[in-house]
């Protein structure tokens, strides 16, 4: 089908003309989503060079999550399903950061308790109930 | 192991260029990866010095696996090598082959018949030392890999060229050559070169740009090299594409040189005008994806 389009658009001018203000030539950008080869090799090469660059084997960063998840529950109750643990870039300052994200478990009149201090302080700004993200820093 | 005074003694022919310096600069060009085209730039950007009167010693330190005396097309001319003159069988000024345009451009070749263990770094930083006393720029073709080899190549540099196409395993060594080169202390500068750059595919969102990799590397950008067929012509011939005037490969190993030599050179705007084949392929694509 695509040698037959080109062999109809191939011969004359006027054709190129048509192309060239076709409207669907915003196509041409649509490309760029999460899953073109050119993001997907630059997420993935993110990635690989954060793990590369701090010379953390996911197991490494499994153990840290285990241990964290010890020390933490003496304090306060947390959701162990649920935590996310990852290396991320700041796009800005290149600065690699270790990021945890810990949803914290409340007791159900907490939980109300700070559902309406918060309706009444801003009742404009949605809040996440119950998760609490601690973040650290590594070089 | 002497260097004569005359060793380049030709090279008064040759434009006369500033380079106040009075010791030449020792530039090691390594990629970590092989096959990205280190011995390409090596010749290209070697001969681009060459080209603005600098006088330029390439040095092979790939030994056993020597290549750059066949991208220059010097292959025939070889007598004596870099082992030959650590081992006291010649003199460094025998070894040295004089290109076959530039008089003021010399190789000293690998030795193909030994294997990296007979070169060391204390012979890399002496051999440079006598050379960047002879010369204004020292090109070292670095071998693949960070191993002995590697560091034995970048022992001796006080710049590096790092070498990299925008493809993840080339990316991903490169930045790991990057953190090599920035723990050796004796390193003041390096730059990406940026080779087989497609900006057609690029512009597709297929492959990454030349502004991906350098972000991603955090590396200041000497060149962006498109993929050219001319150089796959060139190599054939022995002839550095530096030197086929019409080549865009050419111009853009050209800028590098220049830009090397401190000039302040433009980025080549690799965009092809869209053609409309090309427009075509994209709408196509386009309403692929949306079906």
């Amino acid at each position: 089908m695509f040698k037959q389009l080109l062999n109809l658009f191939g011969l004359t001018t006027i054709e190129q003309a048509n192309i060239s203000v076709n409207p669907l030539d915003r196509n041409f950008d649509a490309d760029d989503s999460s899953n073109s080869g050119r993001s997907s090799a630059y997420n993935r090469l993110r990635l690989v060079l954060m793990h590369d660059r701090t010379q953390l084997e996911p197991h490494v960063i499994e153990a840290m999550r285990d241990e964290l998840v010890t020390v933490i529950s003496k304090y306060i109750e947390i959701d162990k399903q649920d935590i996310e643990l990852n290396l991320e870039t700041d796009p800005e300052t290149n600065q690699v950061a270790l990021m945890a994200s810990i949803p914290v478990k409340l007791k159900r009149d907490a939980v109300d308790a700070v559902k309406d201090a918060v309706a009444k302080e801003l009742e404009t700004v949605p809040v996440s109930k119950s998760k609490t993200s601690l973040k650290t820093s590594t070089k | 192991m002497t260097v004569e005074k005359d060793l380049m003694d030709s090279t008064e022919k040759a434009p006369k260029k500033k380079s106040a310096k009075p010791k030449g600069r020792v530039i090691v060009v390594t990629s970590g990866k092989g096959g990205v085209g280190k011995t390409t730039t090596t010749a290209n950007i070697g001969t681009g010095l060459a080209r603005l009167g600098f006088k330029v010693v390439l040095v092979d330190t790939d030994i056993g696996l020597r290549n750059l005396d066949i991208l220059m097309g010097l292959e025939n001319r070889i007598v004596y090598n870099l082992i030959d003159v650590l081992e006291g069988r010649c003199r460094l000024q025998q070894a040295l082959v004089k290109d076959k345009r530039l008089p003021n451009l010399t190789l000293l070749p690998a030795a193909q018949t030994r294997d990296k263990s007979a070169l060391n770094e204390e012979h890399m930083v002496e051999i440079c030392k006598q050379l960047r006393e002879v010369a204004d720029f020292v090109l070292l073709d670095c071998p693949a890999g960070i191993e002995q080899g590697f560091q034995t190549a970048i022992a001796a540099a006080d710049e590096a060229i790092v070498v990299a196409t925008p493809e993840m395993s080339s990316v991903r060594d490169a930045d790991r050559v990057i953190g090599l080169l920035e723990a050796k202390n004796t390193i003041e500068d390096y730059r990406l070169v940026l080779n087989r750059v497609r900006p057609a595919l690029v512009k597709m969102n297929d492959m990454m740009s030349t502004e991906d990799v350098l972000e991603i590397l955090s590396i200041r950008l000497l060149g962006q090299i498109p993929e050219d067929k001319d150089i796959i012509i060139s190599t054939n011939r022995g002839e550095p594409v530096v030197n086929i005037e019409e080549s865009v490969s050419g111009q853009a190993y050209r800028n590098v040189a220049k830009r090397i030599a401190g000039e302040d050179v433009p980025f080549l705007n690799l965009d092809e005008p869209d053609s409309w084949v090309d427009k075509l392929k994209a709408l196509f694509k386009g309403s692929r994806k949306q079906a």
